[in-house]
């Protein structure tokens, strides 16, 4: 029987000595009484380290913690948490001293909203000791796998589970691995794909350095599955404490026999290397990833055939992304349908986002798919610093989209990005709010892409270049009549001309900040002005006589020395001396600083 | 008891190595034996590291955050020491929802 709340009540000598036998016993009928027998479960427990405060009662999984617990108070206490919700603040756990109890950790609107699968033990653990892994349930999946499994059961879970690829793409991990399987050619090889090269995502980062071991795992049930031998852990050259963590992590897992021939006793052979990438962000992309690691100049090539055919070095090989990997032991400890419960019809279980840019509570984030951006950007990101209003949500990084705020209810799910244009993508998050250009923006993604690009496909190397050009001009005042409908027409092109997904995605920045920003656009062409003040060219800074206190701390500030006036009189900007800096009005107390 | 430094890449930048060193000076200053620190990762929330947790058996965990070296000689001295969650500088306690 699966209880909704055990209540851990403390049995060592001096609780019991307290009357902590008399509270289990008047706890047991109190809550048989209110019908709840089903729900909550007595615990006798061993010594806290408190006996001064004993009886100690620790309601789990809230964590909440009771001290002094009398049997007079047991009614009121089941009745008020266990019956209606709510714990009782009197009997909680104070210190001598102290006002209030600090908050539980649940009840921090950062934490409260996320769901922690991918990242399950994070801060947590020490990384660096397998034990403590394994002591969190860790290895055993892969156990349960290699003992009580066939390779075809484990490959049904997967795909029943929904699990979908977390590195961009989205394709259904089971459909992929059964793919490799059924490739007749040996050895496999697998690969986990650790490249993240998306500007500002840490994600990958993050799974790589809390809990290595959750990779190697599943992994390792990977290649039982699919029938690999060897497997390749390709991380940036730029992510040295990941790199040394994986490498630390593959030799426990070696040293416990857990990697290595005949792991578990069942004749099944696997390693595992890590495999330090050169760090652009092409070699991400999973056939450019494999000529990388066979030594060649990391270059997309055509698919199909798929890797799962002929990949490295010729032969069948699986690709998944860090948090695809991390993910495959709690599926096959917990089970497909418990999986598939989380999410929406077809997007399923978490996903971690890196959550940045114009946001109070900057971090790393899992959240249940079908969550929406407002709860993502308010509830769990405290919402936009200096009272500033949202303007967007951009996911997907380069080859993403900027998401407008008006559809700020929008869920997170792969259909329902992708229907605004956006896409899930890795896991990037970028909050802007009402004084960023949305051209800018663009540009911004659209430098790093046409840098990026490796330059096989002209489409990919001219065509973002024009585009780039393009969005130079809108910026710096040349923008012409007609740039609009050529970045349109442009778009389409170099996606059809493109080889790999970074040239066909590179211009969605692009294509979601006219579709949603288009009046920015015109603004800074036909009106020769930038509405969020951003572009240089466009914008001049003065100062409104009407507010001007004299106050001189924009004189002081001026880099430039461009501001003047007679003391105890408004001050004035001289425009040709002007860099357009912004210091003045960062500094000016009285908003008399305007930019237009 | 064991007290866990959040040390991540974004941690470690924030200052977490100082915050290491820190508590472990003044372990060694007062001879404590029974207290156990070791590096975990990222807790998530990066705009406010350097954070630190405190574990003392059978209590919920107590997160502390915005962490500089005097802060954590006071944590030292009245909760690893003494026993008392230090509430200025603890952003909660108890764990995040898993699974
Ligand atoms: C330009 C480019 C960069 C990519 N970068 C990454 C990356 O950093 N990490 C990643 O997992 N997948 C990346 N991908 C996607 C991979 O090609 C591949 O689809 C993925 O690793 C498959 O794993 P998944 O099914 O678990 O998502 C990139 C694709 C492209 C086109
Ligand atoms: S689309 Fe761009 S990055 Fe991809 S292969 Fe072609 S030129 Fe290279
Ligand atoms: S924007 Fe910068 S350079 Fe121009 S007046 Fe203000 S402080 Fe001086
Ligand atoms: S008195 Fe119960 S834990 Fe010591």
């Amino acid at each position: 029987m699966v209880h909704r709340a055990h209540a851990m009540i403390c049995t060592c000598t001096n609780c019991v000595s307290n009357g902590s036998l008399q509270v289990k016993e008047a706890l047991e009928a109190e809550i048989k009484k209110q019908h709840l027998e089903n729900d909550v479960k007595v615990v006798p427990t061993g010594a806290s380290g408190l006996c001064v405060n004993g009886p100690i009662l620790v309601v789990q999984p809230e964590g909440i913690f009771y001290r002094q617990v009398t049997v007079k108070e047991v009614p009121h206490l089941v009745e008020e948490h266990f019956l209606k919700g709510r714990p009782v603040k009197s009997l909680m756990y104070v210190l001598p001293g102290e006002e209030a109890p600090i908050p539980n950790i649940r009840d921090i609107p950062f934490f409260k909203n996320q769901r922690l699968i991918a990242l399950r033990n994070r801060g947590l653990i020490d990384p660096d000791e397998i034990e403590e892994y394994i002591a969190r349930d860790g290895y055993k999946a892969l156990a349960k796998a290699l003992t009580s499994m066939t390779p075809e059961e484990i490959i049904e879970e997967v795909k029943t589970s929904g699990l979908r690829g977390r590195g961009g793409g989205g394709f259904p991990t089971g459909r992929k691995w059964e793919l490799c399987r059924a490739s007749p050619e040996t050895p496999k090889y697998i690969i986990c794909n650790a490249d993240e090269g998306d500007p500002g995502a840490f994600m990958d980062r993050s799974v790589l350095e809390a809990d290595p071991h959750s990779i190697i795992e599943g992994m390792t049930i990977g290649a039982y599955a699919m029938g690999g031998t060897q497997g390749y852990i390709y991380v940036r050259v730029e992510y040295p404490l990941a790199i040394k963590r994986m490498i630390r992590a593959v030799q426990q897992a070696r040293e416990y026999g857990l990697l290595g021939e005949d792991i578990f006793g069942r004749g099944f052979d696997f390693d595992l290397d890590v495999f330090q990438g050169a760090g652009a962000f092409v070699c991400g992309e999973e056939t450019s990833l494999i000529a990388s690691i066979e030594g060649r100049p990391p270059e997309p090539r055509m698919r199909p055939p798929y890797p799962a055919q002929s990949g490295l070095w010729g032969k069948p090989t699986n690709i998944n992304n860090v948090e695809t990997w991390a993910n495959v032991p709690v599926i096959i400890n917990w089970g497909a349908e418990w999986f598939s419960q989380i999410g929406t019809e077809n997007s399923k279980g978490t996903k971690v986002f890196s959550l940045a840019g114009n946001i109070n509570n900057a971090g790393l984030v899992e959240v249940p798919m079908g969550i929406t951006l407002r709860e993502i950007v308010y509830d769990i990101g405290g919402g936009i610093p200096n009272g500033k209003s949202l303007k967007a949500v951009q996911t997907g990084g380069p080859s993403g989209g900027f998401i407008p705020s008006n559809l700020l209810d929008l869920s997170v799910d792969y259909d329902r990005l992708q229907e605004a244009g956006a896409i899930m993508g890795s896991g990037g998050m970028i909050v802007v709010d009402e004084e960023t250009c949305m051209v800018d923006m663009a540009k911004y993604f659209l430098e790093f892409t046409t840098s990026e690009s490796c330059g096989r496909c002209t489409a990919c190397r001219e065509g973002l270049q024009a585009m780039y050009q393009i969005l130079t001009n809108i910026c710096s005042g040349k923008g012409k009549e007609g740039d609009i409908e050529l970045l349109e027409e442009l778009a389409p092109a170099v996606k059809d001309g493109s080889l790999c997904a970074l040239g066909r995605t590179a211009p969605n920045p692009v294509l979601t900040t006219l579709r949603y920003f288009k009046d920015e656009y015109e603004a800074h062409i036909k009106e020769q002005r930038c509405p969020a003040g951003v572009c240089k060219a466009l914008i001049e800074y003065s100062i409104d006589p009407e507010k001007c206190k004299a106050c001189m701390l924009c004189v002081k500030n001026c880099p430039q020395g461009a501001i003047s006036g007679e003391k105890g009189q408004p001050q004035t900007i001289d425009q040709e001396k002007c860099i357009k800096c912004g210091a003045c009005r960062e500094v000016c107390k009285f908003e008399a600083v305007t930019v237009r | 008891m064991r007290v866990m430094v959040h040390m991540g890449t974004c941690g470690i930048a924030a200052g977490a190595r100082t915050v290491m060193k820190t508590l472990l000076d003044e372990i060694e200053a007062n001879d404590v034996k029974d207290v156990l620190v070791t590096a975990s990762s990222c807790a998530g929330l990066c705009s406010r590291e350097p954070m630190m947790t405190v574990q003392i058996p059978d209590q919920p965990p107590v997160k502390y955050v915005d962490l500089t070296p005097d802060r954590v000689k006071e944590i030292f001295s009245r909760h690893i020491m003494a026993g008392e969650i230090v509430t200025e500088y603890a952003l909660a306690q108890g764990s995040e929802r898993m699974l």
